[in-house]
């Protein structure tokens, strides 16, 4: 194994063809059985793993049921959140409105009281 | 049209009607894709029950955002992306939980929770190379996985994985090699 044998091994697994080690190594490795022994199990590797592409597993049963679940809950809950957040503001708006109705009835009732102890 | 062209077209529509809000013809896309979906999750995470929840989280995901979906890739490729995303949310969860003692002294090798005992299924990620790509540490089988199965680009890899482009070419470089000396261990780099 020579010097550029290891620059060969160094660099096969980075590249997707022995044509983008560059012409040099590629030439080397056109001439040298072991390098290309190697470019072959690299070759093979890669094809492999391309073949897997379409080999799909099983999913589960639950896995439809349980992502429709999922959305429903969500969808579900938009509106709810809504809801609840009228209702939060109706009170709050409720709430305001005794306290200016509250207000005002105990400023008539302070002026009334004061007229009445004035013309006393 | 051919059959191809005739699924692309039933799949446009459900898109638009999923995208328009209709839960029933998302379901329907639920059930076509449920099967590729799951393989990716299983191929990232390579742990059966958390691809479950990661293919789950992605259709829910892709339930909140197909409204925005313009349809310039598939719908396939779209939830491919949406997948590795997702996978990658989950890894993050894991190891911020991961500091717990007990969860590294019960954790189970990956390559027994892949195991064709436990799991009964295709060939997608059995034998000795579905052995090796598990037995691969996270970061270079999503790698290797994305490239050499799903032929993303380098820079599609980058971008979805946080890292520079060079990064993820170290990365298959590293892969490749150690699947490689796994599957060949008996011919060891000298040729021998």
């Amino acid at each position: 194994m020579n010097a550029r044998c290891t620059v060969v091994r160094v660099r096969l697994p980075g590249v997707d063809s022995v044509d983008d080690l560059g012409d040099r190594l590629a030439a080397h490795v056109a001439t040298c059985l072991r390098c290309q022994a190697e470019a072959a199990r690299y070759r093979t590797l890669r094809r492999r793993l391309g073949a897997l592409a379409p080999d799909q597993m099983t999913a589960p049963g639950t896995l439809v049921p349980s992502v429709v679940a999922c959305i429903e809950i969500e969808e579900s809950d938009v509106p709810g959140n809504r809801r609840v957040g009228l209702r939060r503001a109706a009170v709050a708006v409720s709430a305001a409105a005794g306290a200016a109705v509250a207000a005002t009835a105990g400023t008539i009732i302070v002026v009334g009281l004061r007229r009445s102890h004035n013309a006393a | 049209m051919t059959q191809p062209e005739v699924e692309r077209f039933e799949e446009d529509e459900l898109v638009s009607l999923a995208g328009q809000g209709d839960q029933a013809a998302f379901t329907e896309l639920v059930k076509n894709h449920q099967h590729e979906v799951y393989t990716l999750a299983v191929r990232m995470v390579a742990d059966r029950e958390l691809a479950h929840d990661v293919a789950q989280e992605s259709f829910v995901r892709a339930w909140r955002a197909i409204g925005r979906f313009r349809g310039d890739a598939k719908f396939s490729t779209w939830m491919h992306r949406i997948t590795v995303n997702t996978a990658f949310t989950h890894r993050d969860r894991r190891k911020r939980t991961a500091a717990d003692p007990l969860d590294v002294v019960y954790q189970e090798p990956e390559s027994e929770l892949l195991s064709p005992e436990r799991g009964g299924e295709s060939a997608a990620m059995r034998g000795p190379l579905g052995d090796a790509l598990s037995a691969l540490p996270e970061s270079l089988r999503s790698v290797v996985v994305l490239k050499d199965v799903y032929e993303w680009t380098h820079v599609e890899i980058a971008e979805h994985l946080g890292i520079t482009v060079t990064a993820a070419k170290v990365r298959l470089h590293r892969a490749r090699k150690s699947l490689r000396l796994t599957l060949w261990s008996h011919q060891n780099e000298e040729g021998a």
